[in-house]
C-alpha cells in the first residue's frame, strides 16, 4: 500500500494552524515520525485515522480518497490505531474490551475472533491478566492492550502515536521488535518522541516542525546529512560552547567533563570527529530551526 | 442530504455496543442504587413517609415511567451530540478509528444503557403489581399491558424522534451545538409548563406528544393542540425522505452501483416503515388501553314526554293525579309500565288513553299491565289518581325508597315532604326519579307541575319562578318549564322565640329553636364570609324528616333536632365535639347554598345492589343512585365550610388541620393501597373522620372521595394564592356566572379557569394532575 499525502492543512477552530502543507509518500514497511511538541504529529495521525477532517489537503491510499467517507471506511478496516492518549473501559476486562473492538471491526465470527483475541493477548503478553478488569493494570499494561487493539485485524496499515511511552525498556525493545516484524509486509506509522526507536526500526521517516514538513527521506539519508558535525571531546567544567553548537551529551569523568557537540567545526583543538546517529541529526535539525 | 452516500447500520456493531454498555451500567454502583433506591419507593413506599403530599407505590411507579420517557428525550441528545463530534469519552480515538458510525453508537448506547434500566423498571413494577393486586379478582390492568406501556415500544418513539432529529440536524449542519440546543429549548419548554399534557393516561400517545396542549397558563390557548406539530414532523420526515427518492435514484442512475440505488430506496422505505409502525403501535396500544368506565347509565324503556301532575296537599293527606305521555325509546315491545308510588299511597284509579287499566301494588312500586304492547317509539297515555296518607320515616323506616322521609317520587326532578300542618317541594338536585335514567332531564321533559293547597292550610313561604294564584278556597302554585328551587306550605308556624328569622313547625321543641339560631348564624357567617350582603329576610325553618339543609329564595330549611341528632348519631356513635358539629351544619348550609346557586351538571345514576323489589324488567337490577360525575359542589361546601367553622369557632389552626386531613384523604383514597401502607395510613381511623364528617363511605366511593379531596386541595391552593377579598371574589364571581338562568352547566374546569384568571397561575393543571392521578390507577400508565 502506498499513502500518498499532498499539500495537507489542517487549522482548528481556534485559528491554530497544526499542518501547513504537508506534502509526503508513505510506501510499505516502517516509517518514523519525528517533531518536537506541537509539530503536527498527532494531527496528521488523526487524519490519517480518520478522526478529525483536513482543511485542505487530499490524502490517497492506494486508489482510496481518504477525505470521501466511503473510501475512508473501506480504509479504516485495513486500520489499525494506537492513539496517543489512551483510556480504556476500566469496568471490563482486557479480553471484553478486544472483544468489542473487533466486533467494531468486523470479526464477526465468534471462534476467529476468540482466537484472533488469544493471539493478540499472547503477542502483547497479556495472556494471563486478560480476565481483569483494566482498572487494575498499570500503565505500561494498559499500553499493550492498546498496541493489541490495534493489532486485532492485522492491519494493512497500523498507526501507533507513541506506543512506548510508560514501557519499561525490557517492554520497549520488545514492542520495538514487533514492530519491525509487522514492517516486514505493512506499513507501520510511528510517532514518537524516542528518536532511537525510529533509528532502530524504521528505513524512512519525516520530521514535522510547527506544521511543516522539515524532512522526508531515508533515515540514512538524515543521518548522513550531519557527517562531519558530530564532536566529542573533553573539556574543564566550565566549558561553554558556542551558542551556535548543540551539546549532546556531557558525562563527568574524573577532572574532566567527556562532551558530544554539534557543531560545523572543531569547538575545541583536541575534539575528535565521531560516527553521526538520528539523534544527532534530528537535533542539528531542530538547532537550524531554532536559529532561523 | 444524498441518501445513497448513507450505509446503512450495521447491526452487529449496534448490538456490540449495545452489549457492552450495557455490561459496563450493571458494573456501575448507581445502578444498584438506583435499584435499591426503586425498591424503597415502590414497596416500602420511603416516598409516602418523605413527603406527606406524595402517593402511594403506583404514582412512584408513574412517575418512574413517565419520568423516564421524558427525560430521555433529552438524554439521548447527551449521546447523539458526542457522536456527532466523534468524542465518546475515553475511547473515543479508538472507537472512531474503526467502521463504527454515530448512529450505530447513539443506538447501541442508548439501547444498551436502556435495556438494564426498563427491564428492571419492568420487573420492579410487575412485581409490585403482583403484590398490590392480586390475589382477588380486579379490573385492574393486566400485566403485559403495564410491560408494554412501559417496556420497549413506548421508548422507541422517543429514541426514534430524538436520533432522528438529532441526526438530521447533525447531517445537515454538522455540529453538536444544535443538537444541545434542540434538547435544552425542548427542556426549557417543559420546564417552563409551556405544553402540558391533556390524557389522563400515560399512553404511548402522550409520551410522543401526542395528546399535549401549549400550555393556555402561557397564553398559548388550548387550540392548538401539538399533535399537528408533531404529525407535521413525521410528515415533513416522511415527505423529506421520499423526496430524497428520485434524487438518489438519479444518483444512482448515473453511478453504476446497484447497491447505492438500493440504499436509496431502503432508507426513505425504511422511514416510513419506522414511521408508519410506531404510529400503529401506539393506535393499538392506545386502543386496547383500559379507559376508567363512566359511571353506568341503564337504559330505561320509557321516557317521558309530557307529565302532569296535581298535587292537593292537606296535612299528611295526598291526593294526586299524573298524566304521563311516555313513549317507549326501548328496542322491544313492552308490555307493562312501572311507576314508584309512596307506600302509604293507594291507586285510585288508572287509566290509559281514556280506558279504564288495572294496576297491582308490589311496595312502593306500581305495575300496570298495558292492553296492548307499546311498539318501540310509540307513546301511550297513562293517567294515575292516587290519594292517602305518606308513611313517615317512622312508620315505613325499613322502605328503602322512605328511607329519608316521606317523601313522594314523582317523575320530576322533585321531593315532596309532607307533615301535619306542614309541606315543601324541593328541587331534588341529585335525583332523576324514575324513569328518567340520565339527564339532561330537562331537556326532554315537557312537564309542568301544580300543587294546590287549601287556604287555611297554610301559605306559600317561598316559591321561585312559580305561578301562584288563588282560584276559590286554594293556593294553586303552578310551575311549568323551570323547576322551582323549593316551596313550603305551612299552617302552623311560628317564629322562634329565640330569633325571629327562625321558624319552627308546631310540634317543634326548645331545642329545635337553639338549633335553628345555630343554623342561622352558620347562615350569617357564610354569608359575611362570602362577602354577600346583609340580607334581613333570610328565614330559618325546620322541618321535620329532613336530615341535611335545603335552601330556597330567601330561606333555609334545616333538620328539626330529632333528625338532627339521628343523623349525627348515623355518622358516629356518641356526641359529636363541638367543632365538628358546627363544621357539619356548615357544610349542610354551604352545600345547600352552593346548590342552589349554581348550575351543577345533573348527576348520572350508577346501579347499586338490587334491593330485591321486583323483576320487572323496567326496574334496573340494581337500586339507582345518583352519582355526579364532578365533586366541585361538594368541595366548595366543605372548603367554605372550613372557612366559615374557623371564624365561628375563632379557631384560625382549623384550616391547616382540615387541610392536613384532606390530604390524607387524597393520599389514602387515590388507589389501592398495600396492606402495609393502610396500616401506615391508619385507614380505620380515617374511615371514622370521614364518618364523624357526615360523609358515608357507601356512596362515597375510594375515586370519588379522592375526587373531591383533590378539589378540596385545589381550591386551597387558589386560597393561598389569592386569599382574602380575593377568594371570596371569586367565588361570587363563579356563583353569579354559572347561575342557575344559565343553561351551560358549571365544570370544575370552569372554576379554575376563573381562578386562573384572577391569580395568574396554572390552578387548572394542578387539578388536573391530581385527578389524573386518580385516573390512571389501574389503567396502563
Amino acid at each position: 500500500m502506498i499513502i500518498q499525502v499532498d499539500n495537507l492543512h489542517k487549522v482548528y477552530g481556534n485559528g491554530v494552524v497544526a499542518l501547513d502543507g504537508i506534502t509526503l509518500r508513505i510506501e510499505n514497511g516502517m516509517f518514523g515520525l519525528l517533531g518536537p511538541n506541537g509539530a503536527g504529529k498527532t494531527t496528521f495521525m488523526r487524519i490519517l485515522a480518520g478522526l478529525i477532517r483536513p482543511t485542505q489537503g487530499t490524502i490517497c491510499a492506494d486508489h482510496l480518497d481518504l477525505t470521501r467517507g466511503r473510501d475512508l471506511d473501506t480504509f479504516k478496516a485495513t486500520l489499525g490505531y494506537l492513539p496517543q492518549e489512551l483510556e480504556l473501559y476500566a469496568d471490563l476486562s482486557a479480553s471484553e474490551f478486544l472483544e468489542y473492538i473487533a466486533l467494531l471491526k468486523g470479526l464477526n465470527n465468534g471462534r476467529m475472533r476468540r482466537a484472533r483475541i488469544t493471539e493478540v493477548l499472547s503477542l502483547v503478553r497479556l495472556t494471563d491478566v486478560a480476565r481483569r478488569r483494566l482498572r487494575t493494570f498499570s500503565g505500561g499494561m494498559k499500553r499493550r492492550v492498546g498496541i493489541a487493539q490495534a493489532l486485532l485485524v492485522e492491519p494493512q496499515v497500523l498507526i501507533v502515536d507513541e506506543p512506548t511511552a510508560g514501557l519499561d525498556p525490557e517492554e520497549r525493545v520488545r514492542f520495538r521488535n514487533l514492530l519491525s516484524e509487522l514492517g516486514q509486509d505493512r506499513m507501520v506509522i510511528l510517532s514518537t518522541h524516542i528518536v532511537e526507536d525510529v533509528a532502530q526500526t524504521c528505513l524512512e521517516l519525516a520530521v514535522l516542525c510547527r506544521g511543516r514538513l522539515l524532512f522526508h527521506g531515508a533515515t540514512i539519508e538524515m543521518i548522513e546529512s550531519v557527517e562531519g558535525k558530530v564532536w566529542e571531546m573533553a573539556a574543564p567544567p566550565n566549558y561553554k560552547p558556542d551558542s551556535t553548537a548543540v551539546v549532546v551529551a556531557s558525562v563527568r569523568q574524573a577532572e574532566m567533563v567527556r562532551y558530544r557537540v554539534l557543531a560545523d567545526a572543531a569547538p575545541l583543538p583536541g575534539a575528535r570527529s565521531s560516527q553521526p546517529t538520528l539523534e544527532d541529526a534530528y537535533l542539528w535539525m531542530m538547532r537550524g530551526i531554532a536559529l532561523d | 442530504m444524498n441518501f445513497h452516500t448513507l450505509p446503512l447500520p450495521s447491526l452487529p456493531r449496534v448490538l456490540a455496543t449495545a452489549g457492552y454498555q450495557a455490561r459496563l451500567l450493571v458494573r456501575q454502583p448507581a445502578f444498584w442504587l438506583f435499584q435499591a433506591i426503586l425498591t424503597l419507593l415502590l414497596y416500602v413506599n420511603v416516598f409516602q413517609v418523605l413527603l406527606p403530599t406524595a402517593s402511594s407505590a403506583d404514582f412512584v411507579a408513574t412517575i418512574v415511567g413517565k419520568g423516564f420517557s421524558t427525560i430521555v428525550f433529552v438524554l439521548t441528545a447527551f449521546l447523539v451530540a458526542p457522536a456527532v463530534a466523534r468524542s465518546c469519552g475515553p475511547v473515543a480515538d479508538i472507537l472512531w478509528s474503526t467502521s463504527l458510525r454515530p448512529f450505530e453508537f447513539a443506538a447501541g448506547m442508548f439501547t444498551g444503557l436502556y435495556l438494564p434500566l426498563a427491564c428492571s423498571v419492568c420487573i420492579h413494577l410487575l412485581l409490585h403489581w403482583v403484590a398490590t393486586f392480586l390475589p382477588g379478582a380486579t379490573a385492574k390492568t393486566p400485566p403485559l399491558t403495564m410491560l408494554i406501556a412501559f417496556g420497549l415500544p413506548p421508548l422507541l418513539t422517543v429514541l426514534a424522534l430524538a436520533v432522528a432529529v438529532y441526526l438530521l440536524l447533525a447531517a445537515f449542519f454538522r455540529t453538536p451545538i444544535l443538537v444541545y440546543v434542540v434538547a435544552l429549548a425542548y427542556w426549557v419548554i417543559w420546564l417552563a409548563g409551556l405544553i402540558v399534557p391533556t390524557a389522563t393516561l400515560l399512553s404511548p400517545w402522550n409520551i410522543a406528544l401526542l395528546t399535549y396542549t401549549l400550555s393556555p397558563s402561557a397564553g398559548l390557548g388550548a387550540d392548538a393542540p401539538l399533535v399537528r406539530g408533531v404529525l407535521t414532523f413525521w410528515g415533513v420526515l416522511a415527505l423529506t425522505l421520499v423526496s430524497g427518492l428520485p434524487w438518489g435514484l438519479v444518483r444512482a442512475h448515473r453511478l453504476d452501483a446497484l447497491r447505492p440505488a438500493l440504499r436509496a430506496i431502503v432508507w426513505p422505505f425504511a422511514g416510513l416503515v419506522v414511521a408508519g409502525s410506531v404510529l400503529l403501535h401506539f393506535a393499538a396500544v392506545a386502543s386496547t388501553a383500559q379507559v376508567p368506565a363512566t359511571p353506568g347509565q341503564p337504559t330505561g324503556q320509557w321516557s317521558v314526554v309530557q307529565n302532569d301532575v296535581h298535587l292537593h296537599l292537606h296535612g299528611a293527606q295526598v291526593e294526586g293525579q299524573a298524566v304521563l305521555t311516555l313513549r317507549n325509546a326501548g328496542m322491544l315491545p313492552v308490555q307493562e309500565m312501572f311507576l314508584r308510588l309512596n307506600a302509604g299511597l293507594e291507586i285510585k284509579e288508572v287509566s290509559i288513553g281514556g280506558a279504564p287499566a288495572a294496576a297491582r301494588r308490589e311496595g312502593d312500586s306500581v305495575l300496570v299491565p298495558l292492553p296492548l304492547p307499546v311498539a318501540p317509539e310509540e307513546s301511550i297515555v297513562v293517567s294515575i289518581h292516587y290519594g292517602g296518607r305518606l308513611f313517615t320515616a317512622r312508620e315505613d323506616y325499613a322502605r328503602a325508597d322512605t328511607l329519608r322521609g316521606p317523601w313522594i317520587r314523582l317523575p320530576l326532578p322533585l321531593r315532596a315532604y309532607l307533615a301535619d300542618g306542614i309541606g315543601f317541594l324541593e328541587r331534588d338536585g341529585d335525583w332523576h326519579p324514575w324513569p328518567l335514567v340520565a339527564g339532561p332531564h330537562l331537556a326532554e321533559v315537557d312537564w309542568r307541575l301544580a300543587v294546590r293547597f287549601s287556604k287555611d292550610a297554610g301559605k306559600v313561604l317561598a316559591a321561585d319562578s312559580a305561578q301562584i294564584s288563588t282560584p276559590d278556597d286554594a293556593i294553586l302554585v303552578e310551575w311549568q318549564g323551570t323547576l322551582p328551587s323549593a316551596l313550603l306550605a305551612y299552617g302552623a308556624i311560628q317564629p322562634c322565640q329565640v330569633d325571629q328569622q327562625v321558624f319552627l313547625p308546631a310540634h317543634a321543641t326548645a331545642e329545635d329553636c337553639v338549633l335553628g339560631a345555630d343554623y342561622l348564624s352558620t347562615l350569617t357567617e357564610l354569608r359575611d364570609w362570602l362577602g354577600l350582603p346583609p340580607t334581613e329576610t333570610w328565614r330559618v325553618v325546620a322541618l321535620p324528616y329532613r336530615q341535611d339543609a335545603a335552601w330556597g329564595e330567601g330561606v333555609l330549611f334545616y333538620p328539626e333536632t330529632s333528625e338532627y341528632m339521628a343523623s349525627l348519631r348515623g355518622l358516629r356513635s356518641g356526641e359529636l365535639e363541638p367543632t365538628r358539629a358546627a363544621l357539619h351544619r356548615a357544610h349542610e348550609v354551604s352545600l345547600a347554598w352552593w346548590r342552589a346557586q349554581v348550575r351543577w351538571p345533573p348527576p348520572l345514576l350508577v346501579q347499586r345492589p338490587s334491593n330485591g323489589i321486583t323483576n320487572n324488567p323496567q326496574i334496573p337490577a340494581g337500586r339507582l343512585m345518583p352519582e355526579s360525575e364532578q365533586t366541585l359542589d361538594e368541595a366548595l361546601a366543605w372548603y367554605t365550610a372550613i372557612h366559615v367553622t374557623a371564624h365561628l369557632r375563632e379557631d384560625p389552626t382549623l384550616v391547616d388541620q382540615e387541610i392536613s386531613f384532606w390530604t390524607r384523604v387524597f393520599e389514602t383514597n387515590r388507589g389501592p393501597l398495600t396492606p402495609g401502607l393502610e396500616a401506615m395510613l391508619n385507614r380505620q381511623q380515617l374511615d371514622e373522620e370521614l364518618a364523624a364528617r357526615g360523609i358515608s363511605n357507601i356512596t362515597w366511593t375510594p375515586p370519588r372521595l379522592a375526587a373531591l379531596a383533590a378539589d378540596i386541595l385545589s381550591l386551597h391552593e387558589v386560597y393561598l394564592a389569592s386569599p382574602g377579598e380575593d377568594f371570596q371574589a371569586l367565588l361570587r364571581e363563579f356563583g353569579a356566572k354559572y347561575s342557575l338562568d344559565n343553561v351551560q352547566p358549571a365544570a370544575a374546569e370552569s372554576f379554575f379557569t376563573l381562578a386562573r384568571e384572577q391569580t395568574g397561575q396554572d390552578h387548572l393543571s394542578l387539578w388536573q394532575a391530581r385527578h389524573q392521578a386518580i385516573a390512571s390507577i389501574g389503567t396502563p400508565p
